[in-house]
């Protein structure tokens, strides 16, 4: 990260008696796409509220472009919201609307014909600017937003959720167009979402919160491969968890046991024997496999076909089942008893109990 | 569904015939009349009744006054009403609050009006504590004693539809303004006030028009010294030299004045959301 162009240091936020957001750090990189992402009333609008300056913290600071913000009002902020409902004047036009942060500006009326232009031919809304709000539809209303907060060229666009509104088509269409013009402005935006998927596709890097707090920092890729918790592997994709109970200890590798069967595992934090663990693999990556191959056998209960992969509960033991995804087909019916398999690494340590006594 | 729809207007409708448009024809129609000696009417058509409020006497006079009640009274409700309604509406009590505005109107409109006719005069207590502070107070039988009772009676009008206006705005709006670098007053110049354009003219229509033709309040407390059109048609109707031709003229002629001047606001209060 060269520049930072936002950072949040140890913000908090209470709300009577329930804490809002706690403890929460990030730093942005200048040019970056950063998600906030995390199940509704997690915090993270409270959070984008706090940098917005509509909320002010009860603790911890806020510095855009490393200058402190904490304690400016909103509007001598170098950051632009996109709201989720888009909040358009709807007495003004499209242009006025864009128009407004640069009148705010003070800038010369010549000046502000040719930005709100330019916003508009980014946004790919030249010839709509005489239209009042009430007359576009709502992708056309999400372009408008972005435009009027993109013009004044701010130093972070914060976005609230702001494809929440869209179908489902038009919401992929939008993510191309996000990317396509952040990359092409080089602002950096902080993208509120709850949407693991739209998180995972749109973002640079972002930040899984939870309960006010941020579980996991990194990149999709990251996030996806190696979650931090049992919370992150379950809200981001999908998981299954095995329960296990360690039985040796090697440096950073631990052996498990699950059931009867002896597994090993890589770990961060040292354990010790005895103690209880979750692991998690991704259904994606079990592989179905003929009895004799694997330690791991079990008996298919259930399939779903749903054209790109087809899905598979398979029952290991009375208390462990599987979920499996394997592309295509492969002609294994309801009733078969398979093995599965992983490559060692799929399977991972997401959570460790206190010893049993 | 149709034809319910079209039975459940005819009870309304007929009241308004009977009760509105006939009378108000008849109205119309004495107006063109002649005034009989003792005050009745001699159905023989004339346009005097019309030209005689042309003269000085009449549109300077209850004419003028009347405008110019109707429109202070406008502006100064408008003035205390706004901030008013702006903070009932952002008030977590504005149930509670609006609820107070309109409390007063549970009490006989006369009877509120006498209470200030009790208050204005000058053995009354508003008058004597002026006078203690060193002001000559003979608010009674005073322009400004008549505007007291109008904005007083009034006020609600204007608050409520404010209120309905005000209170639905968006506020992620105003945020949206604070964000893009307004400071207050340019939120407030440049979103709340045209958001609230409806309920200012709803307000101003609910003020104006009925100041216009009251009789009440100038009567009581303006002492036979404000007269104004709507006193001096129930005096042509109810008093000691009754002239029901010159007062029906001068009763359409208020109307038709008020359709005329506010006509090309009745598409704002359309949009009005108050109003549906």
């Amino acid at each position: 990260m060269d520049e930072v162009s936002l950072e949040v240091h140890e913000v908090s936020k209470r709300f009577g008696s329930v804490t809002v957001v706690d403890r929460i750090s990030l730093r942005i990189g200048a040019g970056e796409f950063f998600s906030l992402l995390g199940p509704s009333g997690c915090g993270k609008t409270t959070t984008l509220r706090i940098i917005a300056g509509f909320v002010q913290p009860d603790t911890g600071e806020v510095f855009i472009r490393g200058q402190r913000a904490t304690h400016l009002p909103p509007n001598e902020r170098d950051v632009n919201i996109v709201f989720q409902n888009y909040a358009l004047f709807p007495h003004l036009t499209v242009e006025q609307n864009v128009a407004f942060g640069l009148e705010m500006q003070k800038l010369p009326r010549a000046q502000i014909r040719e930005r709100v232009g330019w916003a508009l031919e980014l946004v790919r809304l030249s010839g709509l600017g005489a239209r009042y709000p009430h007359q576009l539809s709502g992708g056309q209303q999400q372009r408008v937003a972005l435009a009027r907060a993109l013009v004044t060229q701010p130093s972070v666009l914060l976005l609230d959720e702001p494809l929440g509104a869209l179908d489902l088509k038009l919401r992929q269409q939008m993510q191309w167009e996000l990317k396509r013009l952040q990359r092409e402005l080089k602002i950096t935006f902080l993208y509120v979402t709850h949407d693991q998927e739209e998180a995972l596709s749109i973002s640079d890097r972002l930040a899984v919160m939870n309960h006010g707090r941020v579980l996991q920092v990194g990149t999709p890729q990251e996030i996806y491969e190696r979650p931090a918790t049992r919370f992150v592997a379950d809200f981001i994709g999908e998981s299954n968890f095995l329960e296990g109970r360690v039985v040796a200890c090697e440096g950073n590798r631990a052996l498990v046991q699950i059931g009867s069967i002896h597994t090993s595992v890589v770990s961060d934090h040292p354990l010790a024997i005895d103690q209880w663990v979750t692991l998690a693999v991704r259904p994606e990556r079990i592989r179905l496999c003929p009895c004799g191959r694997s330690p791991w056998t079990g008996q298919v209960e259930e399939l779903i076909y749903s054209g790109k992969e087809t899905r598979y509960r398979v029952r290991l033991s009375p208390e462990v089942t599987l979920v499996v995804s394997s592309p295509g087909t492969n002609g294994i019916g309801v009733g078969e008893r398979v093995g599965v398999e992983w490559d060692e690494p799929s399977l991972y340590l997401v959570d460790a109990h206190e010893a049993h006594q | 569904m149709r034809r319910i729809s079209e039975l459940i207007v005819w009870p309304g409708a007929l009241w308004l015939l009977l009760f509105f448009a006939i009378p108000l024809g008849i109205i119309f129609l004495i107006s063109f009349a002649q005034r009989d000696l003792g005050g009745l009417i001699r159905w023989e058509f004339t346009l005097e009744n019309y030209l005689r409020l042309v003269e000085p006497i009449y549109w300077v006079g209850p004419l003028g006054n009347s405008l110019v009640l109707a429109a202070l009274t406008t502006v100064i409700c408008l003035l205390l009403g706004y901030p008013l309604a702006y903070t009932i509406a952002r008030s977590p009590k504005k149930h509670l609050l609006i609820f107070l505005v309109v409390l007063p109107s549970f009490t006989n409109f006369l009877v509120r009006i006498y209470a200030w006719f009790i208050l204005l005069r000058p053995e009354g207590w508003l008058s004597w504590g002026l006078r203690m502070l060193g002001m000559e107070a003979n608010l009674l039988g005073s322009w400004v004693g008549v505007l007291i009772g109008l904005v007083y009676g009034y006020l609600p009008f204007m608050i409520l539809p404010l209120y309905a206006t005000l209170e639905r705005l968006d506020w992620a709006l105003i945020e949206a303004a604070y964000d893009l670098g307004a400071t207050r007053w340019q939120v407030f110049a440049r979103v709340i006030l045209p958001l609230s354009r409806p309920g200012m003219v709803a307000g101003a229509l609910l003020v104006f028009l009925p100041v216009l033709g009251e009789f009440l309040t100038p009567k009581l407390l303006g002492g036979g010294k404000v007269p104004t059109i709507g006193v001096l048609i129930e005096e042509k109707f109810l008093g000691r030299v009754p002239d029901w031709p010159f007062g029906a003229a001068a009763a359409i002629t208020v109307m038709l004045m008020a359709l005329i001047g506010v006509s090309r606001h009745f598409h704002t209060v359309r949009e009005s959301r108050w109003l549906g």
